[in-house]
């Protein structure tokens, strides 16, 4: 078990978020739209250039911009 | 009378569902945001008369946007609360559910895009649902309208929930989690097709490609569908028809006079020439009718085949990272390509936008960079007829200082550029029927609320020369004109009418005798230096009066360096 930013993560790779390190107003976005702790998420992949990180939860896909997605860690198997 | 309000995430069917309950036409598309504002419109059943209103979607109570805000500001207003839910997401969705249950308003759940779910291995119990929730739960489908019989019937048992304790959002989390499992079953699916075109669309090399490939066939399908409407019918109708027409009428008219300057215009060598006489029964019409209507028609039944598809966000999600080099987010990019087609409601959707700093770079950078399909159909009908490369060259320079504009904001303005986090919501096959209706209404809002400023603009026009009254402007205005922009002073009028109506001003330079590189930075600086009279109220209302002043300062700098530049640069042509 590896604790790691959801930045970090490869692409495909699983995991479940364990914390939100941002302010009141990000964690509350993301809380809007299911990405809280606790939450198993799949990344699907990530756009260069610090380009915005596509999750899935369950069948819904959600963009994160490159920022914020440094804040979202998340435990993973490897 | 009672009140009920439509409520929702983003995205959700609400506006289809309003459409459904009330037959109140509104704009409904693929994406989460469309709605702005709310629309009101009334629901008669039985005896009973019930004022609807589909209030933009919100995820939260607590808002993080101005359209979410309108949506909370509404519900001091409800007597019934329609909580409209995507079947298929149903986990994200019952977290608004449960908070608007806490405002104890009597309430009724819709579980909307209810056929999907089966396609989706996606099984929930409704009875159980309402069970624990306390409320009444119907299933519908509110764009085959499935199941609106049976929620118009049961609307009078909504009902405050009595099982409810209030809840902090964690604690709310954990609610909605133990519902769930208790009332949906999901059959595992194989990552089907749509899913691996789905992915295909938004992931990094692949979805450049693929956009590459929308945009250009978008815009393809833009030129040939407008110019087909031209050159088969526009054209045909008006040249043949119409202005032979209007010619007995000036003959019956004497061929001169007051009346016959303010319908029919000036002729040129004894016949009427549309482009030049500035009559409304001639100029007027033909500029509104012949050469822009055809490409409104076109361009937003593309976008609408776009936004019902659900192609946009994943635009949004592409775009994302150079945005962020214009201290926007990628979602930025959605009011801006409504603005291709007309500014003013493109201005409005920036309320999807968090900040202020990221409204005001937006609606700045739309006003001035972003020309309205009014004035692309008369820019590409004017320069067109010189060569389409020059038409490129404008849209390239347009670009260039959207793009650099967009970098000086976001370095000098205070705040930084928020960050990206959206929904990308399913494909979902785009219904003629649908596209169709909402080609109609944005069609018509085009007819009744552009044309009639294009026909004003055209008699002022007109009115301005049969009684010589800019002929001076020429004289002192000359300086400016030759020196910075090399164009001739004649062409100050129709610099100043766009000050109101920029694709009647493009139309203005038609008669002049002009080079093409004049022609060139005359269209160009038309686009680039002033909003037209509805964008200016718009901005008015949105920005309000000082940030509106701050836009134009922002113009007039930038047409001048613009114009100049161009001037300066650009070989003789």
């Amino acid at each position: 078990m590896i604790v790691k930013a959801l930045i970090d993560m490869k692409p495909d790779e699983s995991g479940m978020i364990v914390e939100i390190t941002g302010g009141q107003g990000c964690v509350q976005q993301l809380n809007n739209l299911g990405l809280n702790v606790g939450r198993q998420i799949h990344k699907v992949g990530a756009h260069l250039w610090r380009g915005p990180q596509i999750v899935r939860i369950g069948q819904q896909q959600i963009v994160v911009g490159h920022g914020i997605s440094h804040k979202i860690l998340v435990e993973t198997n490897e | 009378m009672k009140t009920v309000l439509l409520m929702g995430n983003p995205n959700v069917g609400k506006s289809a569902l309003f459409s459904r309950l009330t037959g109140t036409q509104v704009v409904i598309s693929n994406y989460p945001g469309t709605s702005v504002e709310f629309t009101q419109g009334s629901l008669k059943h039985e005896t009973e008369e019930a004022s609807i209103i589909d209030v933009p979607g919100t995820y939260t109570l607590q808002p993080t946007c101005r359209a979410e805000q309108v949506a909370c500001d509404m519900l001091a207003q409800g007597d019934v609360i329609i909580n409209v839910i995507d079947a298929t997401n149903l986990e994200r969705n019952l977290n608004l559910t449960l908070q608007l249950l806490e405002k104890q308003i009597p309430m009724i759940v819709v579980l909307n895009i209810w056929d999907e779910t089966k396609h989706r291995g996606i099984t929930i119990d409704v009875a159980a649902l309402e069970k624990m929730l306390g409320v009444p739960v119907v299933t519908t489908c509110s764009v085959t309208g499935e199941g609106i019989h049976t929620l118009v019937h049961r609307l009078a048992e909504a009902s405050r929930s009595p099982l409810l304790e209030v809840s902090s959002d964690t604690n709310r989390w954990q609610r909605v989690g133990e519902i769930v499992s208790a009332v949906q079953l999901l059959k595992h699916k194989h990552h089907g097709l749509t899913e691996f075109l789905q992915d295909l669309s938004i992931k990094p090399w692949s979805g450049a490609l693929v956009t590459i490939i929308i945009l250009a066939t978008s815009f393809g399908l833009i030129r040939f569908i407008g110019e087909g409407l031209i050159r088969w019918i526009s054209e045909p109708f008006f040249t043949h028809l119409w202005l032979p027409l209007m010619m007995q009428l000036s003959q019956h008219l004497n061929q001169t006079g007051f009346v016959h300057q303010i319908f029919i215009g000036k002729l040129s060598a004894g016949v009427i020439d549309p482009f030049t006489s500035f009559g409304i029964f001639t100029t007027g019409l033909y500029v509104a009718f012949a050469m822009i209507f055809p490409y409104i028609v076109s361009f937003y039944f593309v976008l609408g085949l776009l936004e019902d598809w659900g192609y946009l966000p994943r635009l949004a999600t592409l775009m994302d990272t150079i945005m962020h080099r214009l201290g926007l987010h990628g979602y930025a990019i959605i009011p801006m390509l409504l603005g291709l087609g007309c500014n003013v409601p493109g201005i409005l959707a920036t309320r999807i936008l968090e900040s202020r700093r990221e409204r005001f770079i937006t609606a700045t950078l739309m006003s001035i960079a972003i020309p309205c399909m009014a004035q692309t159909a008369m820019i590409v009908a004017l320069l067109g007829q010189r060569g389409l490369r020059y038409v490129a060259l404008v849209f390239l320079v347009l670009f260039l200082v959207w793009l650099i504009l967009g970098r000086i904001l976001h370095r000098f303005m205070k705040g930084v550029s928020p960050e990206l986090i959206i929904e990308i919501p399913p494909y979902r096959l785009p219904r003629l029927r649908f596209v169709t209706k909402k080609l109609y209404m944005r069609a018509k809002s085009f007819v009744l609320e552009a044309v009639p400023y294009m026909l004003g603009g055209v008699v002022f026009v007109g009115v301005l020369n049969y009684f010589h009254a800019a002929d001076n402007l020429d004289r002192w205005l000359s300086p400016l004109f030759t020196h910075v922009w090399g164009l001739p002073a004649e062409t100050a009028p129709a610099i100043l009418m766009g000050l109101l109506k920029k694709e009647i001003a493009v139309a203005m330079l038609a008669p002049l005798v002009l080079t093409t590189k004049q022609l060139t930075i005359g269209c160009t600086i038309l686009a680039l230096y002033f909003p037209c009279v509805a964008t200016f109220f718009v901005l008015l209302k949105e920005l309000g009066i000082k940030d509106l002043l701050k836009t134009l300062t922002i113009m007039i700098v930038v047409s001048l360096i613009v114009g100049g530049l161009m001037n300066w640069i650009l070989p003789g042509l």
